[in-house]
């Protein structure tokens, strides 16, 4: 369960968070819907400890997220898979590259890497464009989150998905 | 002025401060060696390799400036052998390790400034934390790792090649010997020449990598932003080499 309880969020003078309250449970499917810089991004960068709150509470799974050490964090964040809105691929890699490295730190054999970029390439009809460089990631098709960025949120398996 | 001086002073103790506090979390991950330890290599050949022409350029027109100077210098009052003590010493001190330095900070520094702070803005590094990566481990380590270990060895390619070049113009145009020139080389020379440049190289190379990595996470707004954390980048870098310079030529001469 995902829990943000009157959270405050302010960059400088602008107050983007004011009372934010939230509650997802498991299973359930959440969509926030806002203008541009209302802090839609924001609440999802709070819950996977991207941001910490100016006040309030961030909860997920029963753990306060902004207090987290590193490795804690880095736990809840596997659980988590994040699509960025503008990909936020590392353009020196290949698209199989970006998609696999969200696996190469879980200790996972090479072969099973291979097998699960497989899959995710296939599920988001990238298979052949694996070896393409991210950086020709622009005309991919549709606008939204960009296909590449899908596979490596679903290759890693997450509890939850946020994509922005 | 007073409180603009006052301000001036909070704000450096401030970025002091925030360079303390990014090389601590550089050390807290430094210990993981499964993430950086495979990038290291990568990185070894992009700050070592690919800046070798460079630096032998810089280093091949020193090592003939200063046999020519130095020979303009003595003018008959000293032996002329003494081209090649100069040369080599010089070499080796300080041109050696700091002409690297400064045209590296220009490279190496900037260009590290420029890719981390385009990475930032574009959210590459917060993919990378959302990814279970720490970026100190990821991006930040590798670099300094590589710069730190692969700036000696810039250097003693330099020294060398000036030496060579000084040794060149001394046969040419200044009528002196090999034998001469390699007398001249060795009558002053002690170990610590060379290993105090090697050191000094080492923490040039160490400065610039910090400096790059730090002011290209810390880059904000668009393009505009990412031009001013190279130039910065470039700035502190060179500002730090010369105050390290100087330190070390106070600690260890």
């Amino acid at each position: 369960m995902i829990e943000l309880q009157d959270v405050h969020k302010a960059f400088g003078p602008k107050q983007v968070l004011t009372g934010f309250t939230l509650t997802v449970r498991d299973g359930e499917t959440l969509v926030l819907i806002g203008y541009s810089g209302t802090g839609k991004s924001v609440v999802l960068k709070h819950i996977v400890g991207l941001l910490h709150p100016d006040a309030g509470e961030v909860i997920v799974d029963g753990r306060m997220v902004p207090e987290l050490d590193r490795a804690e964090l880095n736990a809840v964040r596997r659980d988590i898979g994040y699509v960025f809105q503008f990909a936020a691929l590392f353009d020196s890699m290949t698209v199989a590259e970006n998609v696999a490295l969200g696996l190469r730190n879980r200790d996972l054999p090479e072969a099973e890497i291979v097998e699960r970029v497989q899959e995710a390439l296939a599920l988001v009809d990238l298979t052949g464009r694996r070896s393409c460089r991210a950086g020709c990631a622009s005309g991919w098709g549709s606008p939204g989150p960009s296909p590449c960025g899908r596979a490596t949120c679903c290759t890693t398996s997450p509890r939850r998905a946020s994509i922005r | 002025m007073i409180t603009g001086i006052g301000r001036r002073a909070v704000a450096a103790v401030e970025a002091v401060g925030r360079l303390g506090h990014f090389v601590g979390d550089m050390t807290r991950a430094l210990p993981d060696v499964r993430t950086w330890g495979r990038l290291v290599a990568q990185q070894m050949r992009r700050i070592g390799v690919d800046s070798l022409p460079v630096a032998l350029f810089i280093a091949a027109f020193t090592g003939v400036v200063l046999a020519l100077q130095a020979s303009y210098t003595f003018t008959g009052a000293v032996p002329l052998y003494f081209v090649g003590t100069l040369v080599g010493k010089t070499m080796m001190l300080e041109l050696g390790p700091v002409l690297a330095g400064l045209a590296l900070a220009g490279r190496v520094g900037a260009s590290m400034a420029a890719e981390l702070g385009t990475m930032t803005i574009t959210e590459q590094v917060d993919a990378l934390e959302t990814l279970a990566y720490d970026p100190q481990s990821f991006l930040v380590v590798p670099r300094v790792v590589a710069a730190t270990a692969m700036f000696p060895v810039i250097v003693t390619f330099a020294v060398a090649t000036g030496i060579v070049t000084g040794w060149l113009t001394s046969l040419a145009l200044l009528e002196l010997s090999t034998a001469q020139f390699l007398k001249g080389l060795k009558i002053f020379y002690v170990f610590k020449d060379l290993w105090f440049g090697l050191f000094k190289s080492a923490t040039f190379g160490f400065t610039i990598a910090l400096v790059g990595c730090r002011v290209g996470l810390g880059t904000r707004g668009g393009a505009e932003g990412v031009g001013q954390s190279a130039m910065r980048a470039v700035v502190y870098s060179a500002v730090l080499i010369l105050m390290l310079d100087a330190f070390w030529a106070v600690v260890l001469l």
